[in-house]
């Protein structure tokens, strides 16, 4: 690589040289060339040049990262769990949106020894198995109905649907600015006997179910 | 920024999104994300590897990812209330053009002609000339209209085409959002973020038209919050041809270097610098007068050099979850040198822009902007400016508020610009938008608008030879066109309609229907000839003047369909059907009609295919028809329709490696495009191939 930069600062000066005889506007441009060869000097001779995580994400896979972090800072009612290791169970209702993210993600890792298992395409009587729900845009219509149905359960319900929040879901995603954001429904959180932690309220937006 | 195209973009997940995910900068990083899913696809180690590292951020880093996402650019498409289309990162790979011009033939409704080897028309709707003056482009929000003569000098518009994230094209009007002058459509050209274009890049393009083309990048981490990318870039393409079939001495080359950097100031604070310089030389063909006494006129050959630069930075600053600004700040340098009129132009704009969602319905976006343009334009015998020197402020506000009746099923945009312009005084240009999605993959949206065209300098005070020859007695006789101080904005007022239909994933389809009704444009009016002094020598001039004496309507269907046939093969084609009907509104002058209507075609078509071979072959095909431009046998010529078949063979290799052949303009040895006598001379453009090599590091 190096080889390659050093070669593009010969042709750079190369060229100018060439260009100084032709005009003040090549001139002008002249300097700039000469200006452009500290940069690339300066990249070849700055050890570590280190490269950016490829930025390349998916809305899903950061929303699939978001899912697995929920799962640190939720804490769920002991009845949840059977046992001490049993694991995570994410869900995935309606259409997947999240492909193999989610799978990828939590790959692997566990929380305070639970492992993670992944269900996607569940029916709705299967529903209460979940720990954390995603509740896919496609099954808007009946959102109001499957939140109903969830009542009494300690199921985190995460949606993005707009006023999934205000409707009576737990965690709602939403956009700022090319960047993903989430509000919580504390009203829903408490309902399902979840303990949201500190630093999760603090990130969040907090709203309220919406006045019937 | 100037406005993104995200005003008209309903959310996809959640009404946010609309105007501050899409509107301050989001939406740049999301259309070529395409090609990195392509990229992603082709190598899966790469996305676990993703998921791990993004597997340890914490919720603080996750919120701070700019998200791109993935085979969601139908979706907001979907959901806008204008007629737009997106040229992602793959098509413009897959093109196999070379320049943004040559991109744009793709853009459905849009009419590109190459008049000769460095020089365009390009226009939505109609009124296409080298001067076409009722769109509006931007690059990475800076405005690339030209004051002087208005229109878009392309050749000055070169990018590294592997660093371009989208370009989002509007037909019909934009005014409110972007400015005047957004009339008949905006071009919008988005680069990608730095950190999208991290390691080195070094492409060569070699062929029989595209003599050489040579691009060094290299995109770096700086600091803990920043990324940069430097580029250099040089091209030298060959001229075209003369009917004849002989050399038609318009080559050019030009060297363009430039930067581009993005700051994470803080997690509310994000920064954008970025500046870029060329310089360059072509030659053109220009019918001009040289001399009164003897009269010498006749085509030139004529240099221009042109260089320029800009630079550019915009903050962006996040109050709260429902509300961002962004401020912009902007110098632009060009000058163009050649015998016949020289420019050199310094402007300085500055605008600022805020979002605000109010309660559960109301997104409002509103802004502030000042541009300041400084130029002198030296002229000769031919072609001159009065004055030579000006310096001319133009003041602009806008606001829009897109307000949602039914959640995801309804909304209204109401929104107005107020200008202040320095010629025209004070104008208002207001729009009116509906959009209403009746199920899920469906959509119909309407629009009513009423945009400006400002007038240049040039509208304003040139004086232009157009032809000279002895008169009465011997004395020297010369039609010269001038401009007129008291000219007025040309008024439109723009009904649009568009129906959308998204079957899954596959296939889409979008129609687009108009009517437009235009007052006050621009024509050329004659007037009693006088004796004239200056310039000298002493001479009969026979005037025409600039006058808002035409009128008329412009009526039109655009319509667009892209199918994933398989998911190794998709195709996708456009039709454009357009009918104009200008009348003079005073003088009953016919000049200034026929050559208004005569250079547009009534009939377009266009079809893309783009193959995935197996061993990393992509193969794609791209066929344009354009019908006959009828030509007033005045000014213009006749054109008669033709197509253009364009085909490409790209191997990939080490997933870094691409060698690729293309073939452009395969059906002729050559053809013209566009024939106009108007200041530029037309050529025609020939058969060529190229191969290109690229290699990421």
């Amino acid at each position: 690589m190096r080889a390659t930069l050093l070669k593009a600062i010969s042709v750079l000066v190369g060229q100018s040289q060439l260009g100084e005889r032709r005009s003040r506007l090549s001139r002008n441009l002249f300097r700039l060339r000469i200006a452009a060869v500290p940069v690339l000097l300066t990249v070849i001779v700055v050890p570590n040049v280190t490269k950016a995580q490829s930025s390349g994400l998916t809305e899903y896979q950061v929303k699939a990262a978001f899912l697995y972090n929920f799962a640190k800072f939720v804490e769920w009612p002991p009845d949840a769990f059977p046992n001490n290791t049993t694991p995570f169970t994410i869900c995935v209702l309606g259409d997947n949106p999240f492909g193999s993210s989610l799978n990828e993600i939590v790959q692997g890792q566990t929380i305070n020894a639970r492992g993670f298992v992944i269900r996607t395409n569940i029916q709705k009587q299967d529903v209460k198995a979940c720990h954390i729900l995603f509740i896919s845009d496609s099954e808007k219509k009946q959102l109001l109905e499957d939140l109903k149905s969830l009542r009494g359960t300690s199921v985190l319900t995460v949606g993005e649907t707009p006023d999934f929040a205000e409707q009576g879901g737990q965690i709602q995603f939403f956009w700022v600015n090319g960047k993903i954001r989430f509000a919580v429904n504390t009203d829903a959180a408490e309902r399902a006997h979840l303990k949201m932690s500190s630093k999760l309220l603090a990130l969040a937006k907090i709203v309220h179910d919406e006045k019937q | 920024m100037r406005a993104q195209l995200g005003l008209f973009i309903a959310p996809i997940s959640s009404r946010f999104r609309d105007l501050m995910g899409d509107r301050m900068h989001g939406n740049m990083a999301r259309g070529g994300l395409a090609v990195v899913t392509v990229v992603m696809m082709a190598i899966p180690c790469w996305a676990q590897q993703a998921s791990k590292e993004l597997a340890k951020k914490s919720l603080e880093d996750l919120m701070n990812i700019e998200v791109t996402s993935v085979s969601k650019t139908p979706q907001p498409l979907a959901r806008s209330a204008a007629a737009i289309y997106v040229i992602t990162q793959e098509d413009i790979q897959r093109s196999g053009a070379t320049s943004v011009p040559e991109l744009l033939r793709m853009v459905p409704g849009l009419d590109v002609a190459q008049i000769d080897s460095s020089t365009w028309a390009i226009s939505s709707r109609g009124f296409n000339s080298q001067y076409a003056n009722k769109m509006l482009v931007l690059v990475d929000g800076r405005i690339v209209y030209s004051p002087s003569f208005s229109g878009v000098v392309w050749d000055e518009q070169d990018l590294v085409l592997e660093d371009i994230e989208r370009i989002e094209v509007i037909r019909g009007p934009g005014a409110t959002l972007w400015g005047s002058n957004a009339v008949n459509g905006v071009i919008n050209i988005i680069t990608k973020k730095a950190q999208d274009t991290q390691g080195g890049l070094l492409s060569v393009k070699a062929g029989n038209e595209e003599d050489i083309e040579t691009t060094t990048q290299y995109g770096g981490k700086a600091a803990d919050k920043g990324y940069y990318r430097i580029f250099a870039k040089y091209f030298d393409r060959e001229a075209s041809a003369t009917a004849a079939g002989e050399d038609a001495e318009d080559g050019w080359h030009m060297t363009h270097a430039g930067f581009r950097s993005d700051w994470e100031l803080s997690k509310r604070d994000s920064l954008t610098v970025q500046g870029d310089f060329f310089s360059g030389r072509e030659n053109h063909t220009i019918p001009f007068v040289v001399s009164l006494q003897p009269i010498v006129s006749g085509q030139f050959d004529v240099p221009f050099e042109a260089a320029g630069g800009n630079l550019l930075g915009r903050w962006n600053h996040v109050f709260s979850p429902r509300s961002a600004a962004t401020l912009q700040v902007y110098f632009d340098d060009s000058d163009r040198d050649q015998s016949i009129v020289s420019e050199h132009r310094h402007s300085t704009d500055i605008d600022f822009q805020d979002h605000i969602a109010l309660g559960n319905r109301h997104d409002l976006v509103w802004g502030i902007g000042y541009r300041y343009e400084e130029d002198r334009l030296p002229g000769s015998l031919s072609l001159s400016f009065s004055p030579v020197n000006s310096s001319l402020s133009r003041y602009s506000s806008f606001v829009q508020d897109d307000i949602s009746l039914v959640p995801n099923r309804l909304r209204v945009m109401l929104g107005t610009r107020l200008e202040h312009d320095p010629y025209t005084g004070f104008n208002v240009q207001p729009d009116f938008r509906v959009f209403w999605s009746p199920t899920k993959n469906q959509s119909i949206w309407g629009a009513v608008s009423r945009p400006e065209r400002t007038p240049s300098r040039a509208d304003i005070g040139v004086r232009f030879i157009l032809s000279a020859f002895p008169g009465p007695g011997g004395i020297p006789t010369a039609v010269t066109s001038y401009g007129n101080p008291g000219l007025d904005n040309e008024h439109v007022v723009s009904f649009q309609m568009g129906y959308r239909f998204q079957l899954r994933d596959s296939l889409s389809l979008d129609i687009t229907a108009y009517h437009s009704r235009y007052s006050q444009l621009s024509t050329a009016e004659p007037q009693a000839p006088f004796i004239e002094t200056d310039p000298m020598p002493p001479h009969l001039s026979i005037p025409v003047v600039s006058a808002n004496a035409m009128g008329g309507t412009t009526d039109g269907v655009e319509l667009e369909s892209s199918w994933q046939v398989k998911n190794w093969w998709k195709v996708a084609g456009g039709y454009t059907w357009l009918h104009m009907d200008i009348h003079d509104q005073v003088t009953g002058n016919p000049s200034n009609v026929a050559y208004v209507q005569s250079t547009n075609p009534q009939h377009q078509v266009n079809f893309r295919s783009y193959v995935n071979l197996p061993k990393n072959l992509q193969w794609d095909t791209m066929m344009y028809y354009v019908g006959l431009l009828p030509g007033n046998l005045v000014s213009t010529y006749a054109v008669a329709s033709y197509t253009r078949l364009d085909t490409r063979v790209a191997w990939r290799f080490k997933e870094r490696g691409e060698v690729s052949f293309t073939g452009q303009n395969l059906l002729q040895p050559r053809h013209i495009e566009f024939a106009s006598s108007q200041v530029s001379g037309s050529s025609l453009v020939k058969r060529s191939f190229y191969v290109g090599f690229s290699w990421h590091f």
